[in-house]
């Protein structure tokens, strides 16, 4: 399937804004102006381009802790003023940059602290949708380490013996937290797994976004008829667990071999749409511009927001509740 | 000391099209499998040396610990892991056959599937190929139980056959993008509108423009069968063929994919004498598929050029040199 220049122009800057976003945290963490772990997906950014603009009206996300490329889905603004701890952003500021969730408006479904058992969670919004008779398709999203824990499993088995509209992703990026995938599972692809459970499995190179939109659409086709996927992007990240870890754990040799491997998927993307003539050098300037505005002009409307307080965080009523309209 | 390489890629059978259709998954533990079959067959068939290429998850490590655990009834002892450093990408079976072909193997097994042989290919046309297949659409390699690859292997290798009775050269495409030779391939070159090499397999057929073989039938499915709708070109055949397809109304069902039969309107069916280019200026922007992967972009203007030739590997023929060796009594205790 050929992509309009629209569609190609709007991948890009989610790639863009999925990395200026983690820059400009590094850089206001460097100004002390932040606290709090941040986790970056530094060359894992086709994932986003690739994966977000299949998520239509009436579908759910389940972002992991490396996807700020998602904020495309969000106000910008109120997204930092969440993640500032502001009570005018998301979730009252109660959420931080990992937690953020709105599941009425955005369909913007919470990461859980506990990696893996989000998993779970999201099968059952899956199953929800299947039992109000709802359209839509959940997507989840999680790590290799993640894709090691038991709740992966149950949750495939579950989503197919019910043949729910889900789609599982795993990024395998090469390290879970700081144990190389090779010392953490026995497969040279995670995807292969999901054939135990009679639930489809490919993987997909990461760094370039059509292969992850061509794979997403036909993953979220399938879905829709019931008909759960698990799609492996294959990756590789250049960056520490958290913002300011050395990566000690990560050799010199597996990096180069690493790197060559999955080349910058922005540079590799911005090379493709120039020869094909879809786009000016100077036009994906004025496009990395457009954004990193947008996020500074994001960062400083949130600053001027008020703080959370220590009591504002007590209560019962900082419960999400149905019954009060999804509200905090 | 007879020497057989095994290149098994790891990659084969994963990719999109198991989304798509109810394409074969091959996993990591059959792929196992098969390579123990092999290795314990060609054991019993003659002595010999088996180098492996290495890959990220490491069948030979895998191999190698089954061979020293406790009990193992097995003889693996022939298994040696070709020591070359890695990059995880078709890089690897291409330079690990030339390897091969440098230190001089005598038969080379290759599991995957088309793209996985033409890698291959691209690394030696020497030394002879026992291709099996592990992937989606399969056309050069055969699907061969593990067991039997071995055995040929292994009488290829230990001098019960001459080559020259059970291996023969194959056809090939060879491409030229603007007068440089870029590129092979086995089977199947389509010149496809969709200008991005994306998950690199197609599935809307709309978008095939022209297909060029080296052999087509009707009775196996990909991009040879449609070019199999017309007419039939077996790989012993000194000649391939061409056709066109349009957006016109369909005027025949074709086998395009694993589960997939679909009308297409196929025109301008033609044999190619072994030899004769085929060159054309194009009008658009699109990607070249190579036995099945999109992997070449085209600009308009962009003058391409396709030849099948006799420049292929060496195809062994499995059943043909265990047939050979049989006869001549090699399999006689």
């Amino acid at each position: 399937m050929a992509y309009s220049k629209e569609q190609l122009v709007e991948m890009y800057k989610i790639m863009q804004k999925a990395r200026l976003f983690d820059k400009k945290i590094a850089t206001e963490s460097k100004k002390g102006k932040l606290v709090g772990m941040f986790h970056f997906g530094t060359n894992q950014e086709a994932l986003e381009g690739g994966l977000m603009p299949c998520i239509g009206p009436d579908d759910y996300i389940k972002p992991y802790h490396r996807n700020h490329g998602c904020l495309s889905l969000c106000d910008m603004k109120l997204y930092v003023a969440g993640m500032l701890e502001r009570t005018t952003g998301y979730n009252m500021g109660i959420g931080g940059d990992y937690h953020q969730q709105d599941i009425r408006d955005l369909h913007l479904l919470p990461i859980d602290g506990l990696i893996g058992a989000d998993w779970l969670y999201d099968t059952g919004v899956a199953m929800a949708l299947k039992l109000q008779n709802k359209p839509g398709v959940v997507v989840t999203i999680n790590g290799d380490g993640g894709a090691q824990m038991g709740g992966l499993y149950e949750s495939m088995n579950f989503a197919s013996l019910f043949d729910l509209p889900i789609v599982y992703v795993i990024v395998n990026n090469g390290v879970a937290m700081t144990t190389p995938t090779e010392k953490e599972c026995k497969c040279s692809e995670i995807s292969g797994r999901a054939a135990g459970f009679n639930v489809k499995g490919v993987s997909v190179w990461g760094q370039d976004p059509i292969a992850i939109r061509e794979a997403m659409e036909a993953a979220m086709e399938g879905a829709r008829r019931g008909e759960p996927a698990l799609l492996e992007i294959m990756t590789y990240r250049k960056c520490g667990h958290y913002f300011g870890d050395p990566r000690e754990y990560e050799t010199p040799e597996r990096d180069a071999r690493m790197t060559e491997k999955y080349p910058d998927p922005i540079v590799r993307f911005e090379k493709v749409l120039q020869e094909m003539g879809v786009c000016t050098e100077e036009e994906l300037k004025g496009y990395a511009k457009e954004v990193k505005n947008e996020i500074a002009e994001a960062f400083e409307w949130a600053y001027q927001q008020p703080r959370l307080t220590g009591n504002m965080t007590k209560g019962a009523d900082k419960i999400f509740s149905n019954t009060e309209g999804g509200k905090l | 000391m007879p020497l057989i390489g095994i290149a098994c890629n790891p990659q084969s059978g994963k990719d999109i099209r198991r989304l798509l259709t109810a394409a074969t998954t091959i996993d990591d533990m059959e792929k196992l499998n098969i390579l123990e079959r092999i290795l314990l067959s060609a054991a019993a068939v003659g002595e010999q040396s088996v180098c492996l290429m290495p890959d990220r998850l490491g069948y030979g490590r895998l191999l190698l610990q089954k061979r020293n655990s406790r009990g193992y009834p097995g003889d693996l002892s022939q298994l040696e892991i070709y020591d070359m450093d890695r990059t995880e990408t078709q890089a690897d079976t291409i330079f690990f056959a030339s390897e091969m072909e440098r230190i001089g193997a005598d038969v080379l097994i290759v599991m995957g599937g088309d793209g996985t042989s033409r890698a291959a290919a691209k690394g030696t046309r020497r030394v002879p190929m026992i291709s099996m297949s592990t992937g989606t659409n399969n056309v050069y390699p055969e699907l061969m139980e593990g067991t039997v690859a071995g055995m040929a292997a292994a009488a290829l290798a230990g001098g019960m056959v001459p080559a020259a009775e059970c291996a023969s050269p194959a056809k090939c495409i060879e491409i030229w993008k603007n007068g440089t030779l870029v590129d092979l391939a086995l089977i199947d070159l389509v010149f496809c509108r969709n200008p991005f090499v994306g998950s690199r397999a197609i599935w809307n057929y709309e978008e095939i423009d022209q297909v060029v073989v080296t052999q087509c039938s009707m009775a196996s499915i990909g991009f040879s069968s449609l070019v199999g709708t017309a007419l039939r070109v077996t790989r012993e055949e000194d000649c391939g063929a061409s056709a066109e397809f349009t957006d016109g109304a369909p005027n025949t069902l074709a086998p395009v994919g694993a589960g997939t039969i679909q009308g297409v309107h196929i025109q301008n069916v033609r044999r190619l004498p072994l030899g004769e280019r085929v060159t054309r200026t194009m009008t658009y922007q699109g990607t070249l598929a190579l036995d099945g992967e999109r992997e070449i972009f085209f600009q308009p203007g962009d003058v391409i050029t396709c030849a099948v030739t006799r420049g292929g590997p060496m195809r062994v023929d499995a059943a043909r040199a265990i047939e050979y060796a049989r006869t001549h009594g090699c399999f006689q205790l």
